[in-house]
C-alpha cells in the first residue's frame, strides 16, 4: 500500500535563496506526525508542496501514490498559515463554499464542530478574533474526510485556552484512517499528541523518528531534543 | 464551473449591485431632466451612452480584480480543480455582466425612442447592417475584449512573479510591451492587397473612390478580417492561457 505522503528529494529554490534541499520521507495512515523546526526551517515551504500550492524545483511530491496535482487537492486537506477564507463571507458561507467543492466534505461533522468551537454560523468572518478565526480554519480543515491533514502552525498565535480547544478539537475530529501532519515551533503545547516527528533545520532533514523510540534512544522528550537540535 | 461562478458572483455582488442601482438612478434622472426641458436628444443619448461605456469598464475592472484575488486566495488555490478555471471564471463573470448590461442598453434605447418619438438605435443599425455584418462586428467586439483581458490577466499574473511595487511596474512594462508588440508584429505578417485598401490590425477596409473627389471605407463581413492576423492572435490567446497558468502554479508565491 502507498504511503499517504511520500516525499521523494525535493528541493524547492526562490530565486537565489534554498528553501528546502533533498527532503525525503514516508508518512503512513493513522499517525501524527510534527513537523517541527524553528521560524524559517522551511516546515510551511513542505505543507505547501504537499499540498499542490507551490511546486518543487526538484525531486517529487506523492499523495497515495499521485503526484501532487488535481488528484491530490482531493485527497488532501490543507490549513495554511493564512485564512482559507475570503473577507465577505459569513462561517455559513465559507460552510457552504467547502461543501460546494469538496466530496467529502462531511456537513454533520462541520455543524459538530461549529458548536464545539462555539461559532456562530451568521458571524462575519471580517469580525472573527484570531482565536476564533484559528478555530473556524481548523473546522474547515478537519471537516473533510481527507486522506492527508496538514495543519500549518495551527497553534500559532492563540491564548492557551484556545491552544487547549483546538488540540482538543484536533483529537476529536481528526479521521483516524488518514495521516494528520501539523508543523509548529511550539513544541511544549502539542508533543502530547505527536506519533512521530520530523525536524527540519535550514531546510534540509535533521531527525524523523518515532516519538517513543526517541525517549528510548536519546533518553530525552521531544521539546529537550528540540532545544538541543536548534540551540546549535 | 458554474460553482466557481456563483462565488465570484457573491465576492462581487455588493459593488456590482450598487454600481447598477447608480447606473438607472443617473439614466433616469438625466433622461427625465432632458425630456422634460426640452434638450437636444442626441446630447441625452450620448450621455446615456457614455454611461453604459463607462459600467462597461467597471466590470471589466471587476473581472480584474477577481481574477488577480482568486489567483493569491488560498481558498481558490487549493480546490481540486484545473487552474484554467482560475482564468475561465471571472472571464465568463464578465461577459455575462456586459450582457446583462447589453440588455439593459436595449431597454433604454426602446424607452429613449418611446419617449422621443424617434428610431431606436438598434433598429437603425439592423437596417443598416446585414446580419452576416452584425454577426463580425459581434463576433470582433467579444474577440477584442477576450484578447484584452487575456493580456492584462497574463500582465498581473507576471506582475506577482516580484513582490511589492517593483512586481506592479514589471506587470505595467509587460502589458505595454505586449499591447505595442503584437500591432507591430501583425503589420509585418499582413499582405497588402494594392493601395486601396487598408488595414488595422485585423480589419481590412477596402477605399472606394465616388468619383466627385470623396472616398468611403468599407468593411464588410468576412471578407474584411485579415485572417493572418486573427490566426496570430488565436495563437497568442493561447500562449497567453498557458503563460499564465505556467506563472500560477510554478512561479507566484502565495
Amino acid at each position: 500500500m502507498d504511503p499517504v505522503l511520500e516525499m521523494q528529494a525535493v528541493g524547492k529554490r526562490y530565486g537565489s535563496k534554498s528553501a528546502l534541499e533533498n527532503i525525503s520521507f514516508k508518512a503512513e495512515a493513522g499517525r501524527i506526525i510534527g513537523l517541527l523546526g524553528s521560524n524559517g526551517s522551511g516546515k510551511t515551504t513542505i505543507m505547501n508542496i504537499a499540498s499542490g500550492i507551490v511546486s518543487p524545483n526538484s525531486g517529487q511530491a506523492r499523495i497515495c501514490g499521485e503526484p501532487v496535482g488535481v488528484q491530490s487537492k482531493a485527497m488532501t486537506s490543507f490549513m495554511p498559515d493564512k485564512p482559507l477564507t475570503e473577507s465577505w463571507m459569513r462561517i455559513r458561507d465559507a460552510i457552504a463554499f467547502y461543501h460546494d467543492f469538496y466530496a467529502d466534505f462531511d456537513m454533520v461533522k462541520a455543524q459538530d464542530m461549529i458548536a464545539f468551537m462555539g461559532l456562530q454560523g451568521r458571524d462575519k468572518i471580517t469580525s472573527l478574533s484570531k482565536g476564533m478565526n484559528e478555530r473556524l480554519q481548523l473546522t474547515l480543515a478537519l471537516s473533510r474526510n481527507a486522506k492527508l491533514y496538514l495543519l500549518d502552525e495551527p497553534i500559532g498565535g492563540v491564548d492557551p485556552v484556545a491552544r487547549e480547544k483546538i488540540l482538543d478539537a484536533i483529537l476529536q475530529y481528526y479521521n483516524e484512517n488518514s495521516c494528520l501532519i501539523i508543523s509548529t515551533h511550539l513544541v511544549t503545547d502539542i508533543e502530547r499528541i505527536f506519533d512521530e516527528v520530523i525536524f527540519v533545520k535550514n531546510g534540509q532533514l535533521a531527525l524523523h523518528e518515532e516519538v517513543d523510540q526517541l525517549r528510548m534512544t536519546h533518553g530525552k522528550s521531544v521539546v529537550d531534543l528540540f532545544k538541543e537540535v536548534y540551540a546549535q | 464551473m458554474i460553482k466557481l461562478l456563483k462565488y465570484d458572483w457573491k465576492r462581487n455582488a455588493t459593488t456590482t449591485l450598487a454600481g447598477l442601482l447608480i447606473l438607472l438612478v443617473a439614466q433616469l434622472i438625466i433622461t427625465t431632466i432632458g425630456w422634460r426641458n426640452g434638450w437636444n436628444p442626441q446630447a441625452v443619448i450620448v450621455i446615456a451612452f457614455m454611461l453604459f461605456l463607462f459600467s462597461g469598464f467597471l466590470i471589466f475592472l471587476v473581472a480584474c480584480q477577481t481574477f488577480h484575488a482568486n489567483m493569491k486566495a488560498y481558498s481558490r488555490r487549493l480546490l481540486p480543480l484545473p487552474t484554467i478555471y482560475t482564468i475561465v471564471s471571472p472571464l465568463v463573470l464578465m461577459f455575462g455582466l456586459t450582457f446583462a448590461l447589453f440588455l439593459l442598453c436595449a431597454a433604454y434605447d426602446a424607452v429613449f425612442s418611446l419617449l422621443y418619438d424617434k428610431i431606436s438605435l438598434l433598429q437603425a443599425v439592423t437596417e443598416i447592417l446585414t446580419v452576416g455584418e452584425a454577426a463580425t462586428i459581434i463576433g470582433m467586439g467579444l474577440w477584442g475584449s477576450l484578447f484584452t483581458t487575456l493580456i492584462i490577466f497574463f500582465s498581473i499574473a507576471f506582475s506577482r512573479i516580484v513582490e511589492g511595487r517593483g512586481g506592479t511596474f514589471l506587470g505595467i512594462a509587460v502589458c505595454i510591451a505586449i499591447f505595442s508588440l503584437i500591432p507591430w508584429i501583425e503589420d509585418l505578417f499582413v499582405m497588402r492587397s494594392g493601395a486601396d485598401s487598408l488595414s488595422y490590425g485585423m480589419i481590412h477596409l477596402i477605399k472606394s473612390d465616388s468619383g466627385d473627389g470623396t472616398a468611403s471605407l468599407t468593411f464588410g463581413s468576412f471578407n474584411s478580417l485579415e485572417w493572418v492576423a486573427l490566426a496570430f492572435e488565436i495563437g497568442v490567446a493561447i500562449s497567453l492561457i498557458y503563460g499564465t497558468i505556467y506563472l500560477i502554479e510554478r512561479r507566484i508565491k502565495l
